[in-house]
């Protein structure tokens, strides 16, 4: 327990997340899984201590789920300005990232579909259900996140439900 | 809902009748706005003048005795396709050719409520989509169908803009905006659950209002608003996109439906009361 924490929250390829994970071998290791499958990701790399989902996070807290007996890893996304909560949730996406990818990804095929403008889309969504922000708003630059994991949810599931819109992958 | 449309009108300082077929229903109603705008005045948040303005604005009365020179006429009746034309086709007769017709409607194309009208009233035909309560939720879905006067849902666009709501322009098509591009938010959350489980309940709820910054939960939301509800719009959406696999029902919601687990109302939903 006494071994050191390297903390990963870029938005690497699947490559670049291996790769560091081989590199720190002998440390745990906090990683951002937004667009990959944690469950997957556990079972081939022991020193992966734990999990967390920041790539579509817009007011600094984030989703974080540890393996057994290294929660205290939380500290380092703390150190970092991070606000953890814990979840049970091992899926792709956790929680939040999830269901956040498909609303935007329904919102682009709505938009492409030309049934309203994206700024009516997002209009709509803050105004009629109360969201935070609207789909397009929230997905702003993050667009190759969202395609990710849309991507990693439909091999992992084989459902088409999480085909990505086309509007969403042309704008990568 | 109509009444919370009219009220919402009539504190625009808009002239507005109020219509129902049932006397003692349209009187509950006009106590029921009457209390609301008082309760304001007692809060500050409007003047005893204004109040009374609005008062002498908004009348009730039957559908016969509204003037057939109206300059608008929003329909906000039970949901069911046939009654809806039926009673368009008869406001068709009683109201002159300037009077432009809408749809508060959350499930039915504006298209097929406008076939029940003259094609000359069909330009003048719309789908004004409120949300609920009408008076506070600043939504409105401008819906223009392909036979809707583009010119006629532009310039309401800019009138409720123009008055404090927010509107959206959309097109004719399943769901519209919001009844279509939120269903993923409890589809999915019903995905990510194993189960009838109320601990995973709590704690997608719980991530969605704390990380998510989401008022409410999928789960409490659905409880809220009813499970059965909330079912019987995803199914329709999802027929009328074709059957699309993001839309698809869930085997849960459906679950509840059968145990008669429609959320608050019936005390147990995916939470217990």
């Amino acid at each position: 327990m006494s071994t050191s924490w390297v903390i990963d929250l870029s938005h690497g390829t699947q490559a670049q997340k291996e790769a560091f994970l081989h590199l720190h071998a002998d440390k745990n290791v906090l990683m951002d899984l937004t667009c990959f499958d944690p469950e997957d990701f556990y079972a081939r790399f022991p020193q992966l201590k734990g999990v967390c989902s920041t790539l579509l996070s817009h007011n600094k807290k984030c989703e974080v789920h540890f393996r057994a007996g290294f929660e205290s890893g939380g500290k380092l996304l703390e150190e970092q300005g991070w606000t953890p909560v814990m979840t049970r949730f091992t899926g792709p996406g956790l929680v939040v990232a999830r269901t956040l990818a498909t609303i935007i990804n329904e919102a682009f095929y709505t938009f492409e579909e030309k049934t309203a403008t994206q700024a009516d889309i997002d209009r709509a969504m803050r105004f009629g259900v109360n969201y935070p922000r609207g789909p397009f708003a929230w997905v702003h630059d993050r667009e190759d996140v969202v395609v990710m994991l849309l991507e990693t949810l439909r091999a992992k599931t084989q459902d088409e439900r999480y085909r990505p819109a086309r509007s969403l992958t042309i704008q990568k | 809902m109509g009444a919370g449309i009219a009220q919402w009108f009539a504190q625009q300082m808009v002239p507005t009748v109020l219509c129902d077929t049932n006397a003692a229903q349209l009187s509950k109603a006009l106590a029921g706005i009457h209390a609301s705008w008082d309760k304001l005045v007692e809060k500050e948040k409007l003047t005893s003048c204004q109040v009374s303005q609005m008062k002498s604005l908004l009348e009730t009365k039957p559908l016969a005795a509204v003037s057939p020179q109206t300059s608008l006429v929003i329909e906000a009746i039970i949901e069911d396709l046939t009654i809806k034309k039926s009673f368009f086709a008869s406001l068709d007769q009683q109201f002159g050719p300037t009077t432009v017709f809408a749809s508060n409607t959350s499930s039915f194309p504006i298209a097929w409520l406008a076939e029940a009208v003259s094609p000359e009233r069909r330009q003048r035909f719309l789908g004004l989509h409120f949300f609920n309560p009408a008076t506070l939720m600043k939504l409105v879905e401008v819906i223009a169908s392909s036979q809707t006067d583009p010119s006629l849902a532009q310039g309401l666009y800019a009138w409720f803009e123009k008055n404090g709501k927010e509107p959206a322009l959309c097109a004719d098509t399943p769901g519209f905006i919001v009844n279509r591009v939120a269903r993923s938010f409890y589809g999915e959350a019903l995905r990510i659950v194993s189960g009838d489980d109320q601990a995973q309940f709590k704690e997608v709820d719980h991530l969605m209002r704390e990380v998510g910054d989401f008022k409410m939960g999928p789960f409490e939301l659905m409880d809220l608003i009813g499970v059965d509800i909330n079912y019987s719009v995803t199914s329709a959406v999802w027929e009328a996109l074709d059957k699309s696999p993001r839309l698809t029902p869930h085997p849960l919601q459906k679950k509840l439906v059968d145990e008669n687990r429609h959320g608050k109302k019936t005390k147990r939903g995916f939470y217990v009361y």
